[in-house]
């Protein structure tokens, strides 16, 4: 079966900061809980759960009063053209699928957190409670029924819109330039260009001002050590490479017993 | 299934290349397969949401009588729920609710009760009640409405019971300030009140949005606001916001932020108004066509110098440019703008002349200085807005009533929009429209006077207040006793403890109650003081009649239908209340105004609500009830697009007020100046009630500015309680207070320190909250974000474990003042001082 490729944009001039999109990417996970799970919505809505927020907001501030600029970015998944956590991923849990979104599957998942180490933006999220790890799926599973994200689903300023990428993308960059034009500097969209050689293109873009990318938590060059070395592996050779592979494996091995444990034990006190 | 381009589109993203990016489109699931992501789609439920008192259009998806999603009504131009309305499920299913009625068996503000069957509690209220009427005193019962879920019955039960004391919530928000500032220029009768619909930004087509006194995204009012605010930032719109805070909703790049002085709006709004007229920024075509620029006035009492109000069109004296001679205006050819001449003696100038002089008496940097707006600021912005002008606008504010010179700021911006001639132009303020529901129920006007009535005839400085949204008068008529004895107090989900400033006096004066009922499906402070509670259900549980009352520029009708069955032991308000009218009418009482109710249900009043609607020939076009039914939402027809001449005493939009004009002479007739001179006509700045208290803050001293979040809604635990809410709201950090940085560190604080607030005209009552120091507010503020924190009533976290332990309320503390004549709330208008806890 194969699906056109999406897209999704966050546009951070027509954004309101109402947060609808957090609150219903939340309500939408535990929606699924309900549907695929069958846990009870009385309890998944009322429960913590801080791991199914797939949208985080992250403030900062720069400056001083009153030249003070002041930024809520959004953290998410970017849905890297080259996903370095499903590179490392020892379990293949992670895949890239033709939508362009990738996707953490949580049957095979035994929450090693390699995909933690190797994310450029430090995105995964471990939950102690399940011992998984949780990331957007870019609603995988809305987007091939032809449904919009939930974050799009639930933006009431037109400011994040999912499509097709093509479409997505023409959009956004007409939005980009209407914007460079009326404000006189230059607005972008990251991730429709490839940003650099270790994450790509992205298939979750974001328009903001060139002058506020770091605001706005969208580094011109993405990368961590652990993203670097395995880069440096592939250059280095087949030897090595399977080396840091055996090495990454029995660490998930390792934590997937230490969680289980852990999990067996707040089992037992409820 | 293969998605093709074609079939994506069909459902989805309908229109993505045009202008307007369709996000959350109509789900129609005809051009595909189902699949899983479809889950619980079949049944849907068109309602409106309760989580704020908006009622955003709302549809719910359900399975197996279970919530499964909450999203916008698709079938409005402007589809949009916020992030509380999505996290309304959190509500509904939240532990804390309250699931069984409720006796006291504690001291009040113990918040130790028990539980009891529906008939116990509701035969101790009903008892009561009933001896009230028969003791003679049913007006003895203080009724205070709010989310209440039997709107219209609930008026008309306590009406025909014998009391028209209702205690209505809106003194801080919409009550008299917000009306008259904008009547003051728009006229609308003896004491004209327009409401926050009367006219509406144009965002998507403004060029530029000065906001000022409100921040329509913090105290997000999802539709259509939300929807119109952010298409208009989408189209380029540039904001400038006016605040003591810099909030991130109205953008957060290319916004220029003013940090004004608390309090301080009107010398900058002076300022801007005296570049206005010093380099004819102001539109010269708008102000002969439709202000009453021209009038001449009498400079010694502000009057004009001649006047017929009682023409069909009104006429006045002028000078007229042509004759060269002062005239009525239907004479002149030519009236002049500026200038002044001498009538019979009478030393007279135009309005308009008038206005300018006034500002004139205030430099620039007197301006500068008293707002803490940097002169250039201002002379950049009213260039910027000459440039733009009319698709521009100063917003007129909303929750709006915060100093003692509110009403004054809200005039001069009305004022000032009649000046940059944007009121009924594309981009600038445009008007708004309702449509009118009737009610089924009737009313009897036999009682004995209210006491809000009582207060607006008899007390000096109530003479302007608008009896039926005012609470505050509670505490005052309970201390005073008059006009008469308080002896019950009925809350229906109101929290006028937690939601109007000097909330400790009406905790006071409950306290004095012979009985406290209340209804509620959650938790607030005032319950804490209630000997019974009746546990009601929310938004989701129940069934509504039609709802009209939207914010909007075209007329708007929604339909609320009931999502699940009801949690717990809740009942319905309309299932409360005529259990109610049981115990307290007889047989006949009760068949004759509710038994048709209560044999037809909503649907009754559904019924008389469309049966007796009236609308204009192209609204009735569009309308039907079957398509009412199907979209669950009726949208009509917006107004059009053209200034209009107003029902004021000049039959003019006027940019001097008459209304303020005639109030000015009156109070300085009565030898009233210190309240006369917030009513001057001119463009004067009058002082705060903080800045007559002291001149200078000491370095401890803050004024305790709020805003809303749009994670938070009034003071209310359907957003307090909710963790869907928080997990988002902690990041923000929004149970703090927050101060600047640089104020903070003199006094040796940094963010995170807990620290203690009172006023300081009220040491002995001291709130925690955890602090923020921020280079975002200005250094005389001390921000919170409002119905977060758990203030003075920290046994209300006993209740409520989802909601931040600690944190600041100023409403709590805060004085029981009232605004000069118009008698409303002056919601932050005290001195607080900080020390770090012990």
């Amino acid at each position: 079966m194969s699906y056109q490729k999406m897209a999704v944009c966050y546009d951070t001039q027509s954004c309101i900061k109402c947060f609808a999109c957090i609150v219903s990417c939340s309500t939408e996970n535990r929606m699924r809980l309900q549907r695929d799970y069958n846990y009870s919505v009385e309890k998944s809505m009322v429960e913590q759960h801080p791991h199914l927020n797939y949208l985080r907001v992250e403030c900062n501030e720069k400056g001083t009063f009153p030249n003070v600029t002041q930024i809520a970015a959004f953290k998410h998944c970017q849905h890297c053209e080259n996903p370095k956590c499903m590179d490392i991923c020892p379990t293949l849990a992670i895949s890239k699928k033709d939508t362009g979104a990738v996707v953490i599957d949580a049957d095979k998942c035994v929450g090693c957190q390699s995909c933690k180490d190797a994310c450029p933006y430090d995105i995964p999220v471990f939950s102690q409670a399940t011992g998984k790890t949780y990331k957007c799926t870019m609603c995988h599973d809305r987007l091939t029924a032809g449904l919009p994200t939930a974050c799009s689903a639930a933006c009431p300023s037109v400011a994040i819109f999912s499509g097709p990428a093509e479409e997505v993308i023409a959009e956004a960059r007409k939005r980009a330039e209407h914007y460079s034009k009326v404000f006189n500097k230059e607005y972008f969209v990251y991730g429709a260009d490839k940003v650099n050689n270790t994450v790509g293109t992205l298939s979750y873009m974001t328009i903001a001002p060139l002058e506020n990318r770091d605001d706005y938590l969208l580094p011109a060059d993405p990368s961590n050590g652990v993203a670097a070395s395995r880069e440096v592996a592939k250059v280095i050779g087949a030897a090595a490479m399977i080396g840091t592979a055996a090495a990454v494996a029995g660490h998930a091995v390792f934590t997937a017993a230490k969680y289980d444990d852990k999990h067996h034990k707040e089992n037992e006190n409820e | 299934m293969k998605l093709t381009r074609r079939n994506f589109i069909k459902t989805s993203v309908a229109g993505l290349a045009g202008a307007a990016v369709a996000t959350g489109v109509p789900l129609k699931a005809e051009a595909r397969e189902i699949t899983s992501a479809d889950y619980g789609v079949e049944n849907k439920v068109f309602l409106t949401c309760r989580m704020c008192a908006q009622n955003c259009p709302m549809v719910a998806y359900i399975r197996d009588g279970r919530l499964v999603r909450l999203d916008a009504n698709p079938n409005t131009p402007y589809p949009s729920i916020c992030g509380r309305g999505r996290a309304a499920a959190a509500a509904l299913y939240d532990p804390q609710r309250i699931k069984t009625p409720l006796i006291r068996t504690g001291k009040r503000g113990s918040g130790e009760f028990r539980s009891a069957s529906w008939n116990e509690a509701l035969d101790l209220i009903g008892n009561k009640m009933l001896q009230l009427r028969d003791e003679g005193e049913p007006h003895a019962v203080a009724y205070f409405p709010r989310f209440n879920t039997a709107s219209l019955l609930d008026d008309t039960i306590f009406n025909l019971y014998g009391t028209d004391n209702v205690f209505s919530y809106g003194d801080t928000c919409f009550g008299s300030t917000n009306q008259l500032g904008l009547g003051s220029v728009f006229g609308g009768g003896e004491e004209p009140r327009q409401g926050n619909s009367s006219v509406m930004g144009d965002y998507e087509n403004a060029k530029i949005a000065v906001l000022i006194g409100r921040n329509p995204v913090g105290g997000l009012v999802a539709f259509p606001w939300g929807g119109m605010f952010g298409r208009g930032r989408k189209n380029g719109m540039k904001t400038v916001l006016v605040d003591p805070k810099k909030s991130l909703g109205v953008g957060e790049t290319d916004t220029d932020w003013l940090p004004v002085i608390p309090g301080g709006d009107i010398p900058f709004l002076i300022g801007l108004a005296g570049e206005l007229f010093k380099n004819n920024y102001y539109d010269e075509a708008f102000l002969r066509e439709y202000t009453n620029a021209d009038i001449l006035i009498n400079t010694e009492t502000l009057l004009p110098v001649y006047l017929d109000s009682e023409l069909e069109e009104p006429d006045y004296m002028v000078y007229d440019e042509v004759a060269k001679a002062p005239v009525m205006k239907s004479e002149a050819e030519r009236p002049a703008i500026f200038g002044s001449c001498e009538v019979d003696g009478v030393q007279a100038k135009t309005a308009l002349q008038l206005l300018k002089e006034s500002c004139e008496k205030f430099t620039l940097e007197q301006a500068s200085e008293k707002s803490g707006i940097p002169a250039e600021q201002i002379i950049k912005l009213a260039k910027d807005l000459n440039d733009v002008k009319p698709a521009c606008f100063l917003e007129r504010g909303y929750r709006s009533t915060r100093y003692f010179n509110s009403l004054h700021e809200k005039y001069l911006i009305s004022s000032i929009n009649g000046l940059l001639g944007v009121y009924g132009r594309k981009g600038g303020l445009i008007y708004g429209r309702n449509a009118y529901l009737d009610t089924p129920f009737s009313y009897n006007d036999s009682n004995e006077i209210s006491v809000n009535m009582w207060f607006k005839d008899n007390v000096e400085g109530f003479e302007l207040c608008d009896p039926y949204n005012m609470r505050r008068t509670f505490p005052l008529a309970v201390e005073r006793e008059e006009p008469y004895k308080l002896r019950m107090a009925f809350l229906n989900g109101q929290n006028p403890v937690g939601g109007s400033v000097g909330g400790y006096k009406i905790a006071q004066a409950l306290e004095k109650m012979e009985m406290v009922a209340a209804i509620s499906p959650f938790w607030n402070e005032s319950l804490l003081f209630a000997d019974v509670i009746l546990p009601d259900t929310t938004f989701l549980e129940r069934a509504e009649p039609l709802f009209a009352t939207y914010k909007a520029t075209f007329p708007v009708i929604t339909v609320h239908d009931q999502v699940v069955e009801p949690m717990f032991d809740t009942r319905n308000g309309y299932w409360i209340m005529l259990a109610l009218a049981k115990r307290i009418f007889s047989e006949d009482e009760y068949y004759d105004n509710f038994n048709d109710f209560e044999q037809g249900g909503i649907k009754y009043i559904v019924d008389y609500q469309i049966e007796n609607l009236y609308l204009n020939d192209e609204d009735a076009a569009t309308f039907s009830r079957r398509k009412l039914i199907e979209d669950g939402v009726w949208c009509g027809a917006p107004a059009p697009v053209k200034p209009m001449n107003k029902p004021t005493p000049s039959g003019k939009l006027e940019v001097y007020s008459l209304f303020m004009a005639n109030w000015y002479n009156r109070l300085m007739e009565e030898d009233r100046a210190q309240e006369a001179q917030y009513y001057s006509p001119l463009y004067d700045y009058p002082p705060t009630y903080y800045q007559t208290k002291k001149e200078k803050l000491d370095n401890d001293e803050f004024i305790p500015i709020t805003g809303f979040s749009p994670l938070s809604s009034f003071t209310g635990a359907q957003t307090r309680n909710n963790i869907l809410l928080k997990n988002v709201g902690q990041n923000l950090n929004y149970s703090a207070v927050f101060i600047n940085t640089k104020r903070g560190q003199d006094l040796g604080l940094k963010s995170g320190d807990i620290i203690e607030i009172f006023n300081i005209e009220e040491p002995s009552m001291v709130i925690k909250s955890e602090v923020q120091l921020t280079e975002t507010v200005e250094p005389h503020a001390l921000f919170s974000f409002y119905g977060v924190g758990t203030g003075l009533y920290t046994k209300l976290s006993e209740k409520l474990s989802v909601a931040c332990p600690i944190g600041f309320n100023p409403n709590h503390i805060g004085n029981l003042t009232f605004m000069p004549v118009e008698a409303s709330a002056p919601s932050q208008d005290f001195i607080v001082k900080i020390r770090r806890a012990k």
